[in-house]
């Protein structure tokens, strides 16, 4: 009888919440669930926001894929609960479910989190709380899966780090195999003795056993060799990247001096375009989607693109598949590129210039000149599309006014350009508060305070005089929130736990941030959040990410900032070796002969 | 060009999954399938794709239809096909069609609903009936084995969410999370018998 019909309670829970199909797997690609009685090591990977941007990132699919093909291990996902989601289960006591066997999180051997953005921490303690996992390492019992952590937040860890038993400080495609390796030969011993094994991995940061000496990022050195995916997960529904995801190289050469990535995923890593060709052609046949994205930090700077444009000429051609570049490079020879890519001139295309002036864009290495932008508008209109979106940052460390109006300069400079290609010349500017970040040359400045923000944020917007342009500014609470974690230390952990208890949950999210409630938290805990954000260090200062060794060396990092303070330009180290510290050190081409 | 009609099931956990996603999953599963669709004209090509009246999320489908062009086709396209839809979609009949759009034949649909754990009676049978004769057509409605069967035309008026809230007004539920709800068949009313005519 259809009244008697699936019992299982959480039906009734994903008929009450919005897009339940966010929470009930299935998709093509995913599972089969390995056979649940033998000693397999059950990782699952969850991620700390919703299932459409944790679907989006390839390095769980990538984890996923190279966790199963293991012989001792499996993998299953999930994703951070909408808070309507979280209600439904707190109010029925239903404890979060992995995605493919519908297991409670509890139950695994391995949880394992990426850390891709400091708001997205509360979200982690979400996931930890609704599978009824202790928050702190400390207070874990035997039978708790073990809490790792990756990405780069992995390498400023403390914030986090009473929460995550074991942080992977590199590619997981060398740490993975060998922690579940570790953790498999291990199976039925005691958490600490599994954590201790942990510890002694090179690259594994266990925050209970404080290291002798800093941990040595791990990196794949030759990534045709490394595993790749074969296949991939399919989303039955729309997510924010809805395509193939193909990485193409890894690190980047330009050396930014505020960038992040490109300072802690060094050295530069490509892979050939026969082994991406194949990769793809493979990749969509058995994923059946219908667009492919080439990921990199700058794949224009990839040196087989040409080639591959070859490979897929023909194909793109006839339109049977779509060909995507996630950021293009402020010049001609890029748009030049994107037009071939593009047989339809739809929506626009996007630049960051970053900063509005060339002298600021000397100070933070952005290789970009004047003539680079006004030639990469001349190509954007005169190929006929209609808007650029430009991305620039406010709160560079040097940044004067006039570095500001020069914002305005670019627009009126674009808009005068498609004015000339007699396009509409729609366009908009989205502006970033600058967060300085943990490894990287300006990791000893002071952020900008967020009422100055805000006001440098207004007079641009309120300044510009050109129907055409629009210009929007970021929240400056938010980035001045992530500017407390991305510098900070293990104290902050009691700020992230308070918070959530007081009802944080995604503070990427503009409609759930509370700044008011953080401040309240610092406030009640004795912190004072400046002290993380808008602080100059001394340079001697023993900064809370010491221990961790990306690579990059500190006297290469002094040096850049010195260079940025006199304006001075770094040269891409695919032009000759920079000394950051890689040059020796790996086998990497470029680097190892440097 | 072949017009492929389908008639498919939407069962278990996916039935979660919104209608609108529908075009999209079938069409990555062709092209794992290596069959070949026909591609719409204009600004922005897309598979030749048409569905039957919306299905409501967490609404079983026992029965529902949907048109896709081809340009090849032969018996052994569906086997494959098939094979490479995720798990609670399947193709249960094929057949090459022209005449009319789904749209114009697929004029009534047969509902059966019942609660979780309880079962529909004469109560709740006034209610869903008077809701459906308010919103959209009732051809017919009885009690079946503890759960109410309701054949109803005028779909794109009569769906299941105003069902839902009709019983939910009269307290019979509290909502969706309370109710089991299959769509048995879509089809053609055809007056003179009084039963819907399948579309294959």
């Amino acid at each position: 009888m259809l009244s008697e019909r699936e019992a299982d309670p959480r039906r009734a829970i994903l008929a009450s919440v919005k897009r339940p199909s966010r929470y009930t797997g299935g998709e093509w690609g995913s599972g089969p669930v390995k056979s649940p009685d033998s000693d397999t090591v059950r990782v699952c990977y969850a991620f700390p926001d919703v299932y459409e941007v944790g679907m989006s990132y390839l390095g769980y699919q990538i984890l996923y894929g190279l966790t199963k093909a293991l012989p001792f291990a499996d993998a299953e996902r999930v994703y951070t609960p909408w808070p309507d989601m979280e209600e439904a289960l707190r109010s029925s006591g239903t404890k979060l479910w992995a995605l493919e066997s519908r297991r409670s999180v509890s139950e695994f051997d391995v949880v394992g989190f990426t850390l891709q953005y400091e708001l997205s921490y509360t979200n982690i303690l979400t996931i930890l709380d609704l599978a009824g996992i202790p928050f702190r390492s400390e207070n874990r019992k035997e039978g708790d899966p073990i809490v790792i952590a990756g990405g780069p937040g992995a390498l400023a860890p403390e914030p986090m780090s009473p929460f995550i038993d074991a942080f992977c400080i590199g590619d997981g495609e060398v740490l993975v195999p060998e922690v579940l390796k570790a953790i498999h030969e291990l199976k039925g011993r005691s958490r600490d003795e599994k954590i201790r094994a942990l510890s002694k991995i090179e690259g594994v940061y266990v925050p209970l056993i404080k290291p002798d000496k800093p941990v040595m990022r791990r990196i794949v050195e030759d990534l045709d060799s490394a595993f790749y995916n074969r296949d991939l997960i399919v989303p039955n529904t729309g997510i924010v990247h809805d395509r193939i995801a193909v990485q193409v190289f890894k690190g980047c050469t330009r050396g930014c001096r505020f960038c992040q990535a490109g300072m802690i995923d060094r050295p530069v890593r490509e892979r050939t375009a026969e082994s991406v060709a194949s990769q793809v052609e493979e990749l969509l046949h058995k994923t059946g989607w219908e667009e492919i994205g080439l990921l990199s930090l700058a794949t224009c700077d990839w040196s087989e693109m040409g080639e591959i444009l070859k490979r897929f000429g023909p194909l793109l051609k006839y339109n049977q598949i779509k060909l995507s570049l996630p950021s293009l490079r402020v010049d001609a020879f890029s748009v030049n590129l994107a037009a071939e890519l593009e047989s339809i001139r739809k929506g626009g295309l996007t630049f960051a210039p970053e900063a509005g002036t060339q002298r600021l864009r000397n100070v933070i290495n952005k290789g970009v000149s004047d003539e680079d932008i006004e030639s990469a508008l001349e190509a954007t209109f005169s190929h006929g599309w209609d808007r650029v979106k430009l991305y620039f940052m406010m709160g560079l460390p040097t940044e004067k006014d006039e570095d500001l109006a020069g914002i305005h300069e670019i627009c009126n400079k674009a808009v005068s350009i498609a004015k000339r290609h007699k396009r509409r010349g729609d366009v908009s500017v989205s502006l970033a508060g600058f967060v300085p970040k943990a490894h990287t040359p300006f990791q000893w400045e002071a952020q900008l305070d967020r009422h100055t923000l805000r006001e440098r944020g207004r007079w641009v917007k309120n300044n510009i005089r050109n129907r055409k342009v629009t210009i929007s500014y970021h929240e400056p609470e938010q980035t001045y929130i992530e500017g407390v974690f991305a510098r900070g230390d293990a104290r902050l952990a009691d700020a992230v736990e308070e918070a959530w208890k007081r009802g944080e949950r995604f503070d990427g999210w503009s409609e759930f941030f509370n700044f008011e409630r953080w401040m309240q938290v610092f406030d009640d805990l004795g912190i004072d959040p400046d002290t993380y954000a808008c602080r100059e260090r001394c340079l001697d200062e023993i900064l809370p990410w010491d221990h961790i060794d990306s690579g990059v060396s500190k006297q290469f990092l002094l040096r850049e900032r010195e260079r940025a303070l006199t304006g001075d330009v770094t040269r891409d180290c695919r032009d000759g070796c920079n000394a950051c510290g890689w040059q020796g050190r790996t086998a990497v081409k470029g680097c190892s002969d440097a | 060009m072949p017009r492929i009609r389908i008639i498919f099931e939407k069962k278990g956990w996916i039935t979660f999954l919104n209608h609108l996603d529908l075009p999209v999953l079938f069409s990555r599963a062709a092209r794992r399938a290596g069959l070949s669709q026909e591609f719409t004209q204009g600004f922005s090509p897309h598979p030749h794709i048409s569905l039957g009246p919306a299905l409501a999320a967490g609404v079983e489908g026992i029965q529902e239809p949907a048109d896709f062009w081809f340009n090849e086709w032969d018996d052994n396209c569906v086997g494959k096909w098939n094979d490479k839809l995720p798990a609670g979609i399947r193709i249960l009949m094929h057949a090459e069609v022209d005449g009319p759009s789904l749209s114009k034949l697929a004029t009534a649909a047969k509902y059966r609903i019942c609660g979780v754990g309880s079962e529909f009676g004469s109560e709740e049978l006034e209610i869903l009936k008077k809701e459906t004769e308010r919103t959209g057509i009732l051809y017919g409605a009885f009690v079946d084995k503890g759960s109410v069967l309701l054949t109803v035309g005028d779909l794109e008026h009569c769906g299941a969410g105003n069902l839902v809230r009709s019983l939910k007004e009269e307290g019979i539920c509290e909502g969706w999370k309370d109710l089991y709800l299959v769509r048995e068949c879509v089809g053609t009313w055809d007056a003179e018998t009084g039963t819907i005519l399948p579309l294959i």
